[in-house]
């Protein structure tokens, strides 16, 4: 059975938020057996730092990749033509 | 037993075989038949590991995951197959092993089965296979790992191979079949996400390392004939001892954490972009040099370029297109290289039940 409820708790926060704390990790505990599923928090979703650099190293694969296959035509289009 | 300590004492356990396997064969222990024994029974024990432990992994998983496990103990089983007729010409008939034998039936029976394990994995229907791009992805990859083998492999194989002989179709026979098999490997690679990811590692490793000794023992059939108890055979142990840890820690389930989520998507990237540009940079090394490549070269060289270009300007129009949708520049860059969505990603879905199904 599903129950549709959904919770929303900090699991850290301001000093004083030792309530919020400890509904966040029960409910870590929880889910960590299979009795809830967290969602993620809504909005965009979001990358970490190291997502930010792999990112940039795709960005990277990507000119060079790009910038081989033209110079590549350009061999290709030589060799064709002599 | 602790699953983490399981997980430890089988990698301990494969890397303290390989490593004795290879000191073995290095020193020579016990002279030329010391070697033969220790080179045919080694090889034989890692690969019956690993069908075992495959099919064990299968049984304790339900729908696709379990068919994976058994048509990848197939897989091994066929090479064990293999392994025990290469043995008994070896140690018990005392013969040179002929090319072809009947070794090669368990062997090359092993290639289409474990092509249909890596098929029937769970990340090959990830949010991967959507888009148009993703099917230049693929073929993109596919071109360059096939150009890649025909430059240094298949193509002076096909030059020296005498293509009317059955001796000559099986030698051909590996090295085509490891371009399907590590195609398929960059593909899993390229929609796996971080659920299961360390079993999935060593599993890719292991397949990846039998391939590559399987296409260096047909070059070097070929070229100057095999001779069993070489350093190649610890490839072909090594792979087997790899696919069996895989199995071992193929139950690990949980919540991912964001660093496995992360290096799930640079792999994703690495596996999707890397091929491609290594290819490319051989036919510029190439052309650069004055080399003149053969003809089928050349073609497989137009096709790569052409799909390479294709592929970039797809991806250009995917990230544009998707300036529409929520997050920045940089996290619409990371969902498009990953190829799906970042959602995909961050969501391994609710945890497995003991018997497979998801809670």
């Amino acid at each position: 059975m599903t129950l549709g409820i959904r919770i929303s708790y900090a699991s850290s926060g301001p000093p004083g938020s030792r309530l919020a704390t400890a509904a966040g990790a029960s409910l870590d505990r929880a889910a960590a057996v299979g009795l809830v599923r967290l969602s993620p928090p809504a909005g965009p979703p979001r990358v970490t730092r190291t997502e930010r650099t792999h990112a940039w190293i795709g960005l990277s694969l990507v000119v060079a990749t790009t910038a081989i296959s033209l110079y590549d035509t350009y061999l290709l289009a030589t060799l064709a033509l002599r | 037993m602790d699953r983490e300590r399981r997980y430890v004492r089988s990698v301990v356990g494969a890397v303290v075989a390989t490593a004795a396997y290879t000191a073995w064969l290095a020193v020579g222990v016990g002279g030329d038949t010391g070697v033969l024994y220790v080179s045919d029974l080694g090889s034989l024990l890692s690969a019956f590991a690993a069908t075992v432990l495959c099919v064990r992994a299968g049984t304790g998983q339900a729908g696709r995951l379990r068919r994976f496990w058994w048509l990848l103990g197939a897989a091994c089983g066929a090479w064990a197959v293999g392994e025990a007729t290469w043995s008994v010409y070896d140690l018990v008939l005392r013969k040179e092993v002929p090319v072809p034998s009947f070794a090669d039936v368990g062997y090359l029976a092993g290639i289409p089965l474990a092509v249909a394990a890596l098929l029937a994995h769970p990340a090959m229907r990830s949010s991967g296979t959507r888009s148009a791009r993703a099917l230049v992805d693929g073929l993109a990859v596919a071109t360059a790992v096939l150009f890649l083998s025909w430059t240094f492999v298949l193509g002076p194989l096909w030059e020296s191979s005498d293509l009317t002989t059955a001796g000559g179709l099986v030698g051909l026979a590996y090295p085509f079949g490891d371009v399907v098999i590590v195609f398929f490997i960059l593909l899993v690679v390229r929609r796996m996400t971080s659920d299961g990811r360390r079993a999935l590692w060593w599993l890719l490793g292991g397949l990846l390392a039998t391939a590559l000794a399987d296409s260096v023992y047909a070059y070097v059939t070929e070229v100057s004939g095999y001779v069993g108890g070489t350093l190649l055979d610890t490839g072909w142990v090594a792979g087997y001892l790899a696919i069996a840890v895989g199995a071992v820690c193929s139950d690990s389930r949980g919540r991912v954490s964001s660093r496995a989520r992360s290096c799930a998507g640079l792999a994703s990237i690495l596996a999707g972009f890397l091929p491609p540009l290594a290819g490319l940079t051989v036919v510029g090394i190439q052309l650069q040099l004055g080399q003149r490549p053969d003809r089928i070269a050349v073609i497989m060289a137009c096709v790569l370029v052409v799909v390479a270009l294709v592929r970039q300007a797809l991806l250009a129009l995917e990230l544009m297109g998707s300036r529409e949708r929520e997050g920045s520049p940089i996290t619409r860059l990371y969902a498009t290289l990953i190829g799906g969505t970042l959602e995909d990603r961050a969501e391994p879905g609710p945890p497995l039940s003991p018997d497979g199904s998801r809670l």
